[in-house]
């Protein structure tokens, strides 16, 4: 069986990972620069790391790259969910109330989006200051096109910058209830506190800085942003304290909980992981046989060749196959290893092909 | 069942954009830009995506209707090819758009006009007879439930006078699908000028590699229903995989499809070989390195992986014999690259 993927939360304050750590019973482990805590997700019982970074986003990103640096076995085996609260007035069609619990759809970098838009402005004043008028650059054709439909020339050049996540959400038929009926809307970072909300979604300052590191150590889908509504239009961040924090984030643990469990679960669609002993054994085949790099390279395929075809339909049985089928071979030469193998196995295939069919028409 | 639809801001007012809505009611809406925003990024997963896609609804720019590889094709002058989505619903092992595209989400392309008008366009710049293949990087009909395309599309080229079969020259269109969803067809009558064309594979591959997709027995049956109802019919053995026994399986289908389809009126059968670009091998691989489809030998030429030559020459000869027994030389068109 391959190794369960860890499951890392990063939360911006202590009092939003308290919750979390009281429902995961999580420990406290000596970590540095950070606040971390250890466990496991409660139910199947992946492993689960906490990190409190500290609120913004350059604390998030500090903190999801210390985890990663600190992570024990492979990277590409972990979930990371940035988790914390947030203040909306929208979630969709609907007023946002206190304790909404929202997947992000996508998360916006307010600040550089609202930056990208104020420039037509900005740059209209600038000019209009300037007593000869600097000579146009030339319009490439996507901003032609944009100014045909309408768009000023910056926020025409800057739409592809504007920067958005999309985290993929891969729902299935069968999503344990929290998962069902779960609100998902847009997050946006935002660099101070949001008093306006004026767009669709919750306002919050760590997300941008989470997603931009994360998906540099895991695929997109396991990479996801949960927000609690803390503050509203009529209940306003003014009101916020230690407590509330607290309170709005425990409403949330139940469906972190499910979200944490059906990402972990999503990596048994994953290739499976060779076991450490085959991974040691072909390592150890290379050092015996002193390959350069490139060799390395090509005797691990043919080795995962050679494992997928000796797999039964479930997969199981490749990797000693693998192993019987080389010792067979005894491949001494390093300048034809290689070779020597991928032409064994290209037999093999064959070979597998015609017994097959041979089976089949001596069966009755 | 599709739990997120992401649509681009320039095709939220589009009449199409809110008529596929409405058939997806409770899937979350997320406006992007550009489709690219979603579908292109990096560190995505296809196979995971594979499980739950997403569907985005864009419009199409730049060449809407473009020349198929070289050897594509079934007799016409000239062959061009276009899709109104990219990837599809089923999820063939074999696949090259799992090795062409980052993300396994569709993307359906609304203006469907566009292209149309493009087509009208080629065909009447062209002499010789212009074939537009549908279903290169999608299936033609298996989202029809929502797209609508083949009705809409069908709607053109029965009404248009620039389209239209009853025109001198009108332009020739293959609807290439592995559906058995055929109602839109059957509701009409048939065109002259539109061939609904079936990857076949043996029942085994359609049970075991095409995931998703009807099986053999429900395409086969789809095509009598169609034929029997008018339509022109292909037959594309495409790809031949190289299965144990494979020789004997190939055999077994081409004498159950027609054990079952009168041979005459089909219109055209071809064979093609697995074949994919080097880089779209290596996506694949990465992708299900525990697929022992794709662990066979294979072999590199001109930048193309497909099996090692002997295997394939092989492989090809034995089926081409087999179907030629059923066929007449003038129906059949070999899909080499």
């Amino acid at each position: 069986m391959s190794a369960s993927p860890t499951v890392n939360v990063v939360v911006a304050l202590a009092v939003e990972a308290k919750p979390i750590v009281a429902a995961w019973q999580l420990r406290r482990v000596d970590s540095g620069p950070f606040t971390i805590y250890q466990g496991e997700v409660p139910g199947p019982r992946h492993p689960a790391r906490l990190i409190v970074t500290g609120v913004g986003r350059t604390a998030a990103a500090a903190g999801v790259a210390w985890l990663a640096a600190h992570q024990e076995g492979p990277l590409n085996r972990t979930v990371w969910i940035n988790y914390g609260v947030g203040g909306a007035a929208r979630i969709g069609d609907k007023d946002a109330t206190v304790g909404d619990v929202v997947l992000a759809t996508t998360i916006v970098d307010e600040e550089r989006r609202r930056a990208i838009e104020a420039g037509p402005a900005a740059e209209k004043t600038e000019q209009t200051e300037q007593t000869e008028k600097p000579e146009k650059p030339e319009k490439t054709e996507k901003t032609e096109k944009t100014e045909q439909a309408g768009l000023a020339p910056a926020v025409a050049r800057g739409l592809h910058r504007i920067p958005t996540w999309y985290p993929p959400w891969i729902a299935s038929g069968a999503m344990p209830a929290p998962l069902r009926d779960l609100a998902r809307s847009p997050v946006r970072t935002v660099d101070r506190p949001e008093l306006a909300y004026q767009e669709e979604g919750v306002f919050e300052m760590e997300a941008a800085g989470f997603i931009e590191t994360a998906l540099r150590f895991s695929s997109a889908e396991f990479v996801q942003v949960m927000k609690v509504v803390s503050d509203t239009p009529t209940k306003g961040i003014v009101t916020l304290d230690a407590a509330l924090i607290a309170k709005c984030s425990g409403e949330g643990v139940a469906v972190l909980n499910a979200v944490a469990q059906h990402l972990a679960d999503l990596h048994e669609a994953l290739p499976r992981a060779a076991s450490a002993n085959f991974v040691r054994w072909v390592e150890a085949s290379i050092a015996d046989l002193r390959l350069t790099v490139a060799q390395s390279h090509q005797w691990r395929g043919q080795l995962t060749r050679l494992v997928a075809l000796g797999g039964d339909d479930c997969g199981n049985g490749g990797e000693a196959f693998a192993r019987t089928e080389l010792e067979k071979l005894e491949i001494t030469d390093r300048r034809t290893a290689v070779a020597t193998l991928e032409s064994a196995i290209d037999r093999l295939a064959v070979k597998a092909r015609k017994q097959a069919a041979s089976a089949e028409e001596a069966s009755p | 069942m599709i739990s997120t639809v992401y649509v681009e801001r320039g095709v939220k007012d589009h009449e199409r954009t809110a008529r596929v809505l409405e058939r997806l009611p409770k899937a979350t809406v997320v406006e992007c830009e550009r489709y690219g925003e979603v579908f292109n990024r990096r560190q995505q997963s296809f196979r995971l995506q594979k499980r739950n896609p997403s569907l985005i609804l864009s419009e199409k720019t730049g060449e809407l209707v473009l020349p198929t590889p070289a050897g594509y094709g079934v007799g016409g002058a000239h062959n061009s090819y276009f899709s109104h989505m990219l990837n599809c619903p089923y999820d063939c092992r074999y696949c090259f758009l799992q090795g062409m595209y980052r993300s396994a989400h569709q993307v359906l392309f609304v203006n469907y006009e566009d292209t149309f008008e493009r087509i009208v366009e080629l065909n009447a710049a062209s002499e010789g007879e212009c074939w537009f293949f549908s279903g290169y990087d999608c299936d033609s009909l298996a989202f029809e439930g929502v797209s609508g395309f083949v009705s809409d599309t069908l709607d053109f080229l029965a009404n248009d006078p620039r389209a239209s079969p009853s025109g001198a020259t009108a332009p020739m269109v293959e609807l290439r699908t592995k559906s058995a969803s055929i109602e839109p067809l059957l509701r009409r009558k048939p065109l002259d000028n539109v061939v609904v064309a079936y990857s076949l594979s043996p029942a085994s591959v359609a049970q075991d590699v095409e995931h998703r997709a009807p099986s053999l027995d429900r395409r086969i049956e789809a095509l009598r229903r169609l034929q029997q109802h008018g339509w022109r019919v292909g037959l594309r053995f495409d790809p031949l995989l190289l299965l144990p026994n494979a020789h004997e399986l190939y055999s077994e289908l081409f004498a159950q499809v027609f054990a079952v389809l009168d041979q005459a009126t089909v219109h055209s059968v071809s064979l093609g070989v697995f074949r994919l670009p080097k880089d779209f091998h290596r996506r694949l691989l990465r992708l299900y390195p525990d697929e022992p489809l794709l662990a066979m030998p294979f072999g590199e030429r001109e930048g193309m992986v497909s099996y090692r030559e002997d295997l394939e020459q092989d492989l090809f000869e034995g089926c081409r014999e087999q179907l030629m027994t059923h066929i007449a030389p003038e129906q059949y068109f070999p899909m080499l690259s």
